[in-house]
């Protein structure tokens, strides 16, 4: 790969290789770090990346994954992954804005539910892509993300009842 | 609690936005300091350094207890 190509790679693919780290992460630190060494990955050795095998997109997404989740474990080495007795619980609604409630709960998914979550919802990736990009069978990520979703539906909740609560307060105060 | 739908739940999730890309980030892989590809020889390769010669004017001797 010559200087220009991977300048061009970068301009290209740097932004979703930041915010698929940045939502796993939480961290702008920690997900500049990974953006770094995912981009110095394909630098240093760029026949990692088979064209025949997919997008380079996917294959960055992957090297972001790996990197993310190493992290993961170095700093939640006692955690499961993806935790099937993962019991989800409300968040704290009172004080925080809904942004930020969503955040929390994506963030609060076992990692590898959050993931899939963050790579179709957010990236449009397709579940083949996905299944390429993590390695995993599509009916594996399948469930994952079904229960993720089952997931965030329990912990967003009482979200629904502070909107409908905020839009009869806007509508009063107008 | 009534649950969320799906529809419900995709707007939702819409609300949660990544912020840009830092603009630190492309100086951190482009500094102008040496050649990318010198640096990346530099952060791989680990070169010896020769302690004991660090300081080669002076003398065993004339060091004070």
């Amino acid at each position: 790969m010559t200087e220009s190509e991977f300048r061009k790679t970068f301009e290209q693919h740097k932004d979703a290789v930041y915010r698929f780290a940045w939502r796993m992460t939480n961290s702008p630190v920690a997900a500049e770090d990974i953006a770094q060494d995912t981009f110095l990955v394909l630098l240093g050795q760029p026949e990692r990346f088979d064209k025949n095998r997919g997008e380079i997109r996917s294959f960055l997404l992957g090297v972001a994954r790996n990197l993310a989740l190493k992290r993961w474990r170095d700093d939640w080495r006692w955690d499961a992954l993806d935790d099937e007795q993962f019991v989800a619980q409300p968040v704290d609604i009172v004080s925080s804005e809904i942004r930020e409630i969503v955040g929390s709960a994506v963030q609060g998914l076992p990692p590898l539910q959050r993931e899939v979550l963050i790579l179709t919802q957010y990236e449009g990736l397709t579940l083949d892509e996905v299944a390429h990009t993590v390695g995993v069978e599509v009916g594996t990520l399948k469930a994952r993300l079904h229960r993720a979703r089952q997931n965030l539906r329990r912990m967003l909740a009482s979200l629904k009842k502070k909107q409908e609560r905020e839009g009869l307060d806007h509508g009063t105060a107008e | 609690m009534e649950p969320l739908s799906d529809k419900e739940l995709d707007r939702l999730l819409q609300l949660w936005v990544a912020p840009a890309t830092p603009r630190s980030l492309h100086q951190r892989l482009f500094a102008v300091q040496a050649p990318w590809w010198q640096r990346l020889l530099d952060s791989f390769i680990r070169r010896p350094s020769f302690v004991g010669r660090r300081y080669p004017h002076r003398k065993k001797s004339s060091r004070k207890v």
